[in-house]
C-alpha cells in the first residue's frame, strides 16, 4: 500500500500562499497480476472506458467526473479510446465480471470499470482494468480518502491516480499528477499587474500563489516541486524571488541586488541545488549561476553582448540561452562554467525562451522562433540532426515552452485571439490544445517536473 | 610625479652633459692658481683671461640652462611614454577581446559552412561505395512543418551510412541525453574515420567531458592529453588545460592541477578558461 498527498483547498496569507492543507487519500492494490500494455504497433491497442454502475446521486456525478478526466488522462497520452456511441449499444456493464464478449464487440483490447462508493465521509473509487482479448482482470485499484462530495477537483484527482497507474502498465512516465504554475493578469482588471497561479498539468483547480500586487513573471519550479523562482518587481527593478509554496515562505530578491542592478528569468538547476539568471551586475546582461540561496554568484557569459533566458540541461552540466553576440538574438549553448561556448540555431532572425527536453528519450530543445517579420511560433531543434520543427503555426504569436517531465508534451502561451492563453501539444505538434485557465491573459507557465 | 618621472632617467644621459663641463671650469682655475701673474705681467693678458672667464661662466649657465630643459623635455618624454603604454595595453586587451569574439565568429561561420558543404557533398562515408538515398535530400538545413507521426530515431541501416557532422552530433546529442558511454563510443568512432576534420579536436575535448561527467578523473586526464598532444593548435586547449586540472584536483594531485591553472592563466590570460582557473588558484592559496 502506499500513500499519496493530494492538496485539495488553500488559505492565503502574506505574500504567499501559506499551509495549503493535506487530504490523505489512500489507494489499495488487490493481490492480482499485473500485466502490461502494449501501445502502437500494427493495430492500435484500444481502450474502452465502461460507463459508470452508479445510478444514484451523487455518486453518480462523481463517478461521471471520474471516468471524463480518465478518458481525458487516456486520450492525452494518444490512447485509442472506444467511441461512446459504439458502447450505447452494450447493456450496463457488472463492474467485477464484465462480459468480455459485450466489449470484443465494440472492439476494445482493454476495458476498464469505475465504481464510486460511499462510507460516511469517505468516498472510495473502483478502477479495475481488464484484457478483453486474455477475458482476464489485469489490474484493480481502489482509490480512497476523506473529501466533499461536490468537490470536483477530489474526483478529478482520483481520476488523475487510476490513470497514472493505468499509464504505468504502458511503460508511460505519466504526468497527470504534474502541474503548472503560469503568471497571469486574471486578478487585475487594469491588466497591469500579474500574480502567479498554480493548477493541474490540465488547466484545472486553480489556485493562486503570489500576492505581491506587481508584476510577478517567469516562473520555474524547483524540481522537487515545492519552491517556485520567478522575477517580481515588487521592489521596483526587476528582481529574483523563491517561494517554498507549502510552507508560506518567500525569500525576496535572492541574488541580493542592489539599488540599479537587475535579475531575471532564474531557472533551476536539475539538481536543485543551483539558478542561472540574467543580471546586469557587470554593466550588461549576463548569464549567473548562484547557489539557490544566491550565495557564490559568478558571471559565466561576461561579454559585451546582452545573454538573457537561460535553460538547463537535463545532466546540469550545460547551460543553453539567448545572446545577440552574432548580431541577432540566437541560441547559444555553454557548459556549467561557462565554457566550451557554441551557437545552436541558425534559422530564424530572433530565437529565444529556449527549453531543454528533460527526457533521457529525446535530444532536443524547444524555443520561440520568429522566422520574418510575423509573431513567434513554437520550434524544436533535435540535436542530434540540428534539423528544427515548427510546431504552431497561425495568427498572433506562441511563446515560452515548457516541456512535460516526460518529454512528450509542451506547454506554451499563445495570443492567437487577442488574448494570452496557454496551449498544449505533444512534442511533434500534432496534437494541439487550448487549456481553459480563466480569464485575462496566462503566460510563461512552468510544468512541474515533480509528481505529488 | 617630478621624482618619480627623474628617476626614471638613466643616470648616464646627465653624466654626458655634466662632467666635462664641470672637468674644463676646474682646470682653467688650477691653471691660473699654479701661475700666479708675473709683476710685469701684461695687464691686458690678465683682463683678456678674465674675460674669457666670463664668456665661460655666461657658457656654462646656458649649458646648465640646456640641461634643465632637457630634463624638461625628457621628462615630458616620459610621461607620454607612460601615457602610451597605457594605451597600447588597453588596444591589445581591446584586441584580445575582438580576437575571442572573431573567433567564435568564425569557428560558428566554419562550422555552419562545413555543415552545409557535408550535406552538399552528401557525406562522404568511409566505404564509399553503397549508395545512399539520403543524398539529394534537402541540403540545407532548415525549419521542417510540423510532422505526423512518431520522432524518427537514425535506423541502423542510416548509421552506418551517416557523414561526419551527423555522427558528431548524434555523438554529442548522446551526452545531453546523459548516455555517456554511448557518447564515447560515438566520438571515438568519429575520430577513427574523420580524424582531418576540423570537429576531430572538439570530439577529443567531448570524450575528457563524457569521462569527466562519470567521475573517471584518471581517464579524463589522459583524454585531456590526447587533445594537447594530438592538437596542439585546437582553440579547445585553454579549456582542455582548465578541466585537467579539475581532473587532477578530484584526484587529490593538487600541485599538478595548480600548474595547469597556472599555465592557462599564463598563456591565455584573456580567455574564459583563465578566468575560472584564477578563483581555482585562489581557492588553492586560501
Amino acid at each position: 500500500m502506499r500513500t499519496s498527498n493530494l492538496f485539495l483547498s488553500l488559505g492565503l496569507s502574506g505574500a504567499i500562499v501559506a499551509g495549503l492543507s493535506h487530504t490523505s487519500l489512500t489507494r489499495a492494490q488487490t493481490p492480482q497480476d499485473v500485466a502490461s500494455i502494449t501501445i502502437g504497433g500494427g493495430s492500435a491497442t484500444r481502450v474502452a472506458i465502461a460507463p459508470c454502475s452508479n445510478t444514484t446521486e451523487p455518486l453518480r456525478t462523481s463517478c461521471g467526473i471520474v471516468r471524463e478526466v480518465l478518458k481525458a488522462d487516456l486520450d492525452f497520452e494518444s490512447f485509442q479510446l472506444t467511441p461512446e456511441s459504439l458502447m450505447r449499444s452494450l447493456p450496463p456493464v457488472k463492474p467485477q465480471t464484465p462480459n468480455y464478449l459485450d466489449w470484443k464487440s465494440v472492439g476494445a483490447n482493454i476495458l476498464v470499470t469505475l465504481e464510486v462508493m460511499q462510507n460516511g465521509s469517505e468516498f472510495a473509487v473502483e478502477a479495475r482494468t481488464f484484457s478483453v482479448d486474455g477475458s482476464s482482470s489485469i489490474m484493480s485499484k481502489r482509490y480512497a480518502g476523506r473529501v466533499e462530495p461536490a468537490n470536483a477537483n477530489s474526483f478529478r484527482a482520483f481520476a488523475h491516480q487510476a490513470a497514472d497507474d493505468i499509464l504505468s502498465l504502458a511503460s508511460i512516465q505519466s504526468v497527470t499528477r504534474t502541474r503548472l504554475v503560469f503568471s497571469s493578469d486574471r486578478d487585475y482588471p487594469d491588466r497591469r499587474r500579474k500574480e502567479l497561479y498554480i493548477s493541474d498539468y490540465d488547466g484545472f483547480n486553480v489556485r493562486q500563489v503570489t500576492v505581491n500586487r506587481a508584476l510577478s513573471i517567469l516562473p520555474n519550479w524547483t524540481p522537487e516541486g515545492r519552491g517556485i523562482v520567478y522575477t517580481s518587481y515588487r521592489n521596483g527593478d526587476p528582481q529574483i524571488f523563491l517561494s517554498w509554496i507549502f510552507e508560506g515562505r518567500s525569500v525576496p530578491n535572492v541574488t541580493g541586488e542592489k539599488s540599479g542592478t537587475q535579475a531575471f528569468a532564474a531557472v533551476v538547476s536539475p539538481d536543485g541545488k543551483k539558478i542561472a539568471y540574467s543580471g546586469n551586475r557587470e554593466g550588461n546582461f549576463d548569464i549567473w549561476v548562484a547557489n539557490i540561496d544566491g550565495s557564490n554568484p559568478r558571471n559565466l557569459t561576461g561579454t559585451p553582448a546582452q545573454d538573457t533566458a537561460p535553460c538547463w540541461s537535463p545532466s546540469g552540466l550545460e547551460i543553453a540561452f539567448t545572446s545577440g553576440r552574432s548580431g541577432s538574438a540566437q541560441l547559444w549553448v555553454m557548459d556549467g562554467e561557462g565554457l566550451n561556448l557554441r551557437r545552436l540555431s541558425s534559422v530564424g532572425n530572433y530565437n529565444d525562451a529556449c527549453a531543454w527536453n528533460p527526457s533521457r528519450e529525446f535530444a532536443e530543445i524547444a524555443y520561440s522562433s520568429r522566422l520574418e517579420d510575423g509573431g513567434f511560433e513554437i520550434a524544436v531543434m533535435d540535436l542530434a540532426t540540428r534539423q528544427v520543427r515548427q510546431l504552431t503555426t497561425g495568427r498572433g504569436s506562441c511563446e515560452y515552452p515548457s516541456w512535460a517531465p516526460n518529454g512528450r508534451h509542451l506547454v506554451f502561451s499563445c495570443n492567437r485571439n487577442r488574448t494570452w492563453q496557454l496551449a498544449q501539444t505533444d512534442r511533434m505538434g500534432s496534437k494541439m490544445r487550448t487549456i481553459a485557465v480563466g480569464p485575462g491573459n496566462s503566460v510563461q507557465a512552468d510544468w512541474s517536473q515533480a509528481v505529488r | 610625479m617630478f621624482s618619480a618621472t627623474y628617476s626614471k632617467v638613466p643616470a648616464a644621459m646627465f653624466l654626458s652633459t655634466r662632467i666635462p663641463r664641470a672637468a674644463f671650469t676646474l682646470a682653467l682655475l688650477g691653471l691660473l692658481a699654479a701661475f700666479p701673474s708675473p709683476a710685469h705681467a701684461d695687464k691686458k693678458e690678465f683682463m683678456a683671461l678674465t674675460q674669457q672667464i666670463a664668456t665661460l661662466q655666461g657658457q656654462v649657465a646656458e649649458a646648465e640652462q640646456a640641461r634643465i630643459d632637457a630634463q624638461k623635455d625628457v621628462r615630458r618624454i616620459m610621461d607620454m611614454l607612460v601615457e602610451q603604454s597605457a594605451l597600447i595595453k588597453k588596444l591589445q586587451q581591446d584586441l584580445k577581446v575582438q580576437d575571442e569574439r572573431a573567433m567564435v565568429a568564425i569557428k560558428d561561420q566554419q562550422e555552419r559552412l562545413s555543415d552545409i558543404s557535408d550535406r552538399l557533398r552528401g557525406a562522404p562515408r568511409p566505404s564509399g561505395t553503397a549508395s545512399d538515398p539520403q543524398v539529394g535530400a534537402p541540403a540545407v538545413p532548415g525549419i521542417q512543418n510540423p510532422a505526423p507521426g512518431p520522432a524518427g530515431t537514425p535506423s541502423p541501416a542510416a548509421a552506418s551510412t551517416i557523414g561526419p557532422r551527423e555522427m558528431y552530433q548524434q555523438a554529442y546529442s548522446d551526452f545531453a541525453r546523459k548516455n555517456y558511454e554511448l557518447s564515447i563510443q560515438g566520438f571515438q568512432e568519429y575520430l577513427r574515420l574523420y580524424r582531418d576534420t576540423e570537429l576531430a579536436d572538439n570530439a577529443q575535448y567531448w570524450i575528457g567531458e563524457c569521462l569527466q561527467a562519470q567521475s573517471k578523473y584518471e581517464d579524463a586526464v589522459n583524454a585531456f592529453n590526447a587533445l594537447l598532444r594530438d592538437f596542439p593548435a585546437s582553440d579547445k586547449i585553454p579549456d582542455a588545460r582548465y578541466k585537467k586540472g579539475v581532473a587532477l584536483d578530484a584526484l587529490g594531485r593538487k600541485s599538478q592541477a595548480v600548474l595547469e591553472y597556472r599555465f592557462v592563466v599564463e598563456r591565455f590570460p584573456g580567455s574564459p578558461a583563465a578566468r575560472l582557473a584564477r578563483e581555482k588558484l585562489g581557492q588553492t592559496q586560501d
